[in-house]
């Protein structure tokens, strides 16, 4: 377990401790996280970055114990001091949106076709707040128009399609922020949106946020530079590096994460050769030797740890062992 | 189909429905003759000023019995497909949502079900329990509700899989209460269009086991029986079945073409191309 704690810090609110996921498919089975440890403070932004596939949404997911029932998780995840993975389904569920909320990505599927947007929210309330559904509706205005939509009210009893895709993820938001969770886990909160819309719900998010811990799982460096504090970087189901914000922007240490901030179109536009693994055959040795200009033998055979490289870094890479 | 008769379709459907719901409710105003107790002196007679669709073979009244008959046949419908639809509806939602075995159980069940031809399954079920009005509803119950839950089980599994489904379950959302609120209404749609065909099937499996002698019984009008109280004299007065007849085919097109018109409604794809 690799703590980054230090002193005049604030304590962990999650601890990730050994976190293993896999779920069997009809190819094989699919090791979506593999050896997780990551600690998150209260208070603290983490941004969890990669490209598609390998295994930040399941770990967004397996947090809030949604995976599917065929999916086998090993090791715990520590959340105010309750081990997320030995709860009785009941107490689990009173947690989640209650402590948790979630913002998951595609705020086009993330709202019921047939009920209206209103009522989905006071849904939240009502549950979590205990409130009657009556009072329950001026708190709904009210949040929904502390998310910026627009005449509130009104807006409240209209339905989702009748949304633009920016409004339904301010109203996914509001749904996320409505029982005031001391955590939020967003689920790429700007997928599908333009750049304009993006940046405003970006701001929104950071301002709905404050004070809160936020797990922000997205592949955008520039939603991750706006709001996070603290970066951490994944690769074929593992974590390679984790920084804060300002050290990781200035220079990355793993050559998988140089890679991919080289490969953006504002940082370059230079791919990495080659693809990534499967989760099902992953390589031997190090998961980004493949690809890695600076492999060595050692790269191929045997698998690197995470190394504490001080300052609160870790990577994991032979390069700084 | 033309766009003209699409447009009425519907229309002209629920019209015919509607007309033939009031003419059963209010069938004692509307009736002209005693639907039980006809006049032995005045059988057989065709289409006349006094008996507009004619008397059978005790002298009753055939428009009257037709006018009884359809309180018999739609409540049957209403009754059966009513119950069809909350028992598939339960056991469907309960599949769907839950999976693994206890889906795996619960479809096989169905699919030994629908392995018989369900109005010979309908048929033996009756003849078991024997004949009369309960034990037929019963028995079109038990093999009318399979399509309903498969139905049901096929859009959960669909819905399950959508995010805000997900979404509900993770803000915290309880098993009861996401089946309930976010799950069943939107089954509605294509839960509306089977159960509105479905009624003139069922109305039109009713008939089938009262011709048959495994539903209602005599003296009690019932479209199906009357059928069977004509063939006798199909040559002679083919009035006795000709009307009864005609009425199962009208009522149960006209659910079968609002089921339809109901689907095109309801289901987005279509109404693009119809645009």
């Amino acid at each position: 377990m690799i703590t980054d704690e230090r002193p005049g810090e604030n304590r962990p609110l999650v601890e990730v401790y050994s976190l293993k996921v896999v779920f069997p498919t009809d190819d094989g089975i699919v090791r979506a996280i593999d050896t997780m440890d990551l600690s998150i403070r209260e208070g603290e932004k983490l941004g969890l970055i990669g490209e598609s596939g390998c295994g930040k949404t399941v770990f967004g997911h397996a947090i809030m114990r949604l995976l599917e029932d065929t999916t086998k998780v090993t090791g715990n995840i520590v959340f105010r001091g309750k081990a997320l993975y030995s709860l009785d389904r009941e107490s689990m569920r009173r947690l989640r949106g209650k402590e948790i909320g979630m913002i998951l990505q595609n705020p086009g599927a993330s709202l019921n076709p047939v009920l209206t947007v209103g009522s989905q929210v006071s849904e939240v309330l009502v549950l979590h707040k205990g409130l009657k559904k009556r009072t329950a509706w001026d708190r709904v205005v009210g949040l929904l128009g502390r998310v910026r939509i627009p005449e509130p009210e009104r807006r409240a009893g209209e339905y989702p399609h009748q949304f633009s895709g920016g409004m339904k993820e301010r109203a996914v938001i509001a749904m996320g922020i409505a029982s005031e969770p001391v955590m939020i886990i967003a689920d790429e909160p700007t997928k599908g949106l333009d750049v304009t819309v993006k940046r405003k719900i970006v701001r929104l998010l950071k301002e709905v946020t404050v004070e809160k811990t936020m797990l922000i799982i997205t592949h955008d460096l520039d939603v991750a530079e706006e709001v996070c504090d603290r970066i951490a970087v994944m690769y074929a189901g593992e974590l390679v590096e984790i920084a804060p914000r300002g050290a990781m922007f200035e220079r990355q240490l793993h050559p998988y994460v140089q890679g991919f901030f080289q490969s953006l179109p504002d940082r370059g536009l230079k791919p990495i050769p080659g693809m990534s693994p499967s989760l099902i055959h992953l390589p031997e040795g190090c998961r980004f030797h493949p690809r890695c200009n600076r492999a060595t033998g050692r790269c191929r055979t045997e698998h690197p740890e995470m190394i504490d490289t001080g300052d609160g870094r870790c990577v994991r890479c032979f390069l700084y062992a | 189909m033309a766009p003209a008769i699409k447009k009425y379709g519907i229309t002209v459907s629920i019209g015919l429905l509607a007309f033939i719901i009031l003419v059963a409710i209010f069938a004692g105003q509307v009736a002209p003759h005693d639907p039980e107790n006809g006049k032995l002196d005045d059988r057989l007679f065709g289409p006349c000023a006094e008996y507009p669709l004619g008397t059978d073979q005790m002298g009753r009244c055939i428009l009257s019995r037709i006018i009884f008959g359809a309180r018999i046949s739609l409540s049957v419908g209403i009754i059966v497909v009513s119950a069809s639809v909350t028992v598939g509806t339960a056991i469907g939602l309960i599949s769907g949502y839950f999976g693994g075995l206890i889906d795996e159980a619960i479809m096989r069940i169905v699919d030994s079900f629908l392995a018989f031809p369900s109005t010979l399954l309908a048929l033996g079920i009756a003849g078991l329990f024997g004949a009369g009005f309960i034990n037929m509803v019963i028995a079109l119950i038990i093999v009318d509700w399979t399509p309903y839950a498969r139905l049901i089980r096929a859009t959960v599994i669909d819905l399950r899989g959508m995010e805000f489904i997900k979404a509900s379950i993770g803000l915290g959302m309880g098993d009861l209460f996401v089946i309930l609120r976010h799950v069943l209404p939107n089954t509605l749609s294509p839960l509306l269009v089977m159960a509105t065909t479905g009624l003139g099937y069922v109305i039109l499996a009713a008939a089938g086991l009262s011709f048959l002698g495994f539903g209602v019984q005599p003296p009690t009008p019932e479209w199906g029986f009357m059928l069977n109280d004509g063939k006798m004299f199909i040559r002679t007065a083919p009035y006795i079945m000709i009307f009864p007849g005609m009425m199962i085919m009208i009522v149960v097109l006209a659910f079968n073409y609002l089921g339809d018109s109901l689907r095109d409604l309801l289901d987005p794809r279509m109404k693009m191309v119809i645009r």
